[in-house]
């Protein structure tokens, strides 16, 4: 008999150190999950400004209107880059000091005063190199076919020219893109595309089949890979008619090839600048008119701005 | 009679204005480029074939020697269309093979001069 009280008593303390020790390792979990938690941002997109600096865009958290939301803070990898806190309010963030070629995971997370943070939002980028002049260090032209400056661009000439070029049609294997305008056309794109007579052929460029209405290539930001998804596949050699009504803005084309060399694609985006003093993208006086453009260039292959995640999206 | 006369004026000035337009057009048709290279005037002035890279241009430029443009055997001076000398804009073109200026040509005391409104490599 006493051995049986002996152990039924052994046993109750057992379950009692055991219900004990459950009662304390839930106890944190059942405070967290107590703790208001701010919602994340959305949204989260970028865009490269040169080959250092990239600028981010994201839609506020809606915990923004809480009593307790804080700011966000903003988390890049890899490197040694402190955190950076971004005040309540704040939706575009440009980041500097950063290497064209590497692929940083930008991360950011809302916060409250009681030191709860949202779910992390993350986007890989990286910084490409802006092309505003050209090997000259004179405004980036391409001419139309009646002169006999250059027609086509090369959209990053290696040294001593470090920079876009432009060339005619006696150079036309130097060429990545081109301008037409014979039997008032007005057609830009691919060089292997357009009717030139070219000594000998260019190597091919791909365009991606949608043009990008915008101010500048600054404000235009992206969320995916220029590759991202079925963007891959809608590369290809072509031309646009820039006669085109629906083109009204500046615009941006998606461009990628390979170097010389190369067996992985270079990217670039290129800024078509509209007229300012009239209509269309055609300036200057004929037979010398041109359209003037800006590049964004990123000189490392393989790295289309954005990295392709393994869900094919950008993180 | 008067109102022929009349008439017959005014069919002449209209003429006359017609033709100054078309001879208006002619003047300012085609500006074809000149071709020539970027070079260096105090080496082509001793006797060298004044080659220079868009640095050297550049700094030479600085220090204000003219940097000039050779078409066939014709040294221009170029200025741009403001009457500024073109040279410090000229040296950025020195690694051209060839270059093109799309502008006006006058001489002036025996010397060539074009006032450039484009200049670009070809």
């Amino acid at each position: 008999m006493l051995n049986k009280i002996k152990f039924f008593a052994l046993i109750g303390f057992a379950l009692a150190i055991v219900l004990n020790s459950c009662d304390t390792n839930s106890t944190n979990p059942t405070d967290n999950e107590k703790q208001p938690k701010p919602q994340p941002i959305s949204n989260l997109q970028a865009t490269s400004i040169d080959n250092n600096t990239i600028k981010l865009m994201y839609d506020l958290s809606p915990s923004e209107t809480n009593a307790l939301f804080q700011d966000y803070q903003l988390v890049v990898t890899p490197g040694t880059y402190a955190p950076v806190v971004i005040t309540k309010g704040n939706n575009l963030v440009q980041l500097t000091n950063l290497d064209e070629g590497t692929i940083y995971t930008i991360s950011i997370v809302a916060r409250y005063t009681n030191d709860s943070v949202s779910t992390p939002v993350s986007i890989e980028w990286s910084p490409a190199t802006r092309f505003e002049l050209n090997n000259n260090d004179a405004l980036i032209r391409v001419y139309e076919s009646a002169s006999d400056l250059g027609s086509g661009l090369r959209l990053f000439s290696p040294a001593p020219d470090n920079a876009p070029r432009t060339y005619t049609v006696a150079n036309g294997a130097n060429w990545d893109l081109g301008l037409y305008t014979k039997d008032s056309k007005l057609v830009f794109g691919s060089a292997t595309k357009i009717d030139y007579k070219y000594p000998t052929m260019p190597a091919p460029t791909q365009m991606l089949d949608e043009v990008f209405n915008t101010n500048s290539l600054n404000e235009l930001f992206d969320s995916n890979a220029m590759n991202a998804g079925a963007r891959d596949s809608k590369y290809a050699e072509t031309t646009f008619d820039l006669t085109s009504p629906t083109y009204t803005n500046n615009l941006v084309f998606y461009v990628r090839k390979y170097e010389p060399g190369n067996t992985r694609y270079n990217y670039a985006k290129v800024l078509v600048k509209k007229n300012p003093n009239g209509a269309g993208y055609l300036q200057g006086s004929s037979p010398n008119r041109y359209i003037e453009m800006q590049i964004s260039y990123q000189k490392t292959p393989d790295v289309p701005f954005a990295k392709v995640g393994s869900n094919n999206n950008s993180k | 009679m008067t109102k022929s006369l009349g008439v017959l004026v005014l069919i002449a000035v209209m003429f006359a204005v017609v033709s100054s337009s078309d001879m208006y057009a002619q003047a300012k048709k085609a500006p074809k480029p000149i071709k020539g290279q970027v070079v260096s005037f105090n080496d082509v002035v001793f006797g060298g074939k004044g080659n220079i890279t868009k640095d050297q241009a550049k700094e030479l430029a600085e220090k204000g020697n003219p940097i000039v443009f050779k078409s066939g055997k014709t040294i221009y001076f170029v200025y741009n269309e403001d009457g500024s000398f073109a040279g410090k804009k000229l040296a950025s073109y020195a690694n051209n093979e060839t270059v093109g200026i799309v502008g006006k040509t006058k001489k002036v005391n025996g010397i060539n001069i074009i006032i450039a409104s484009i200049i670009e490599s070809m």
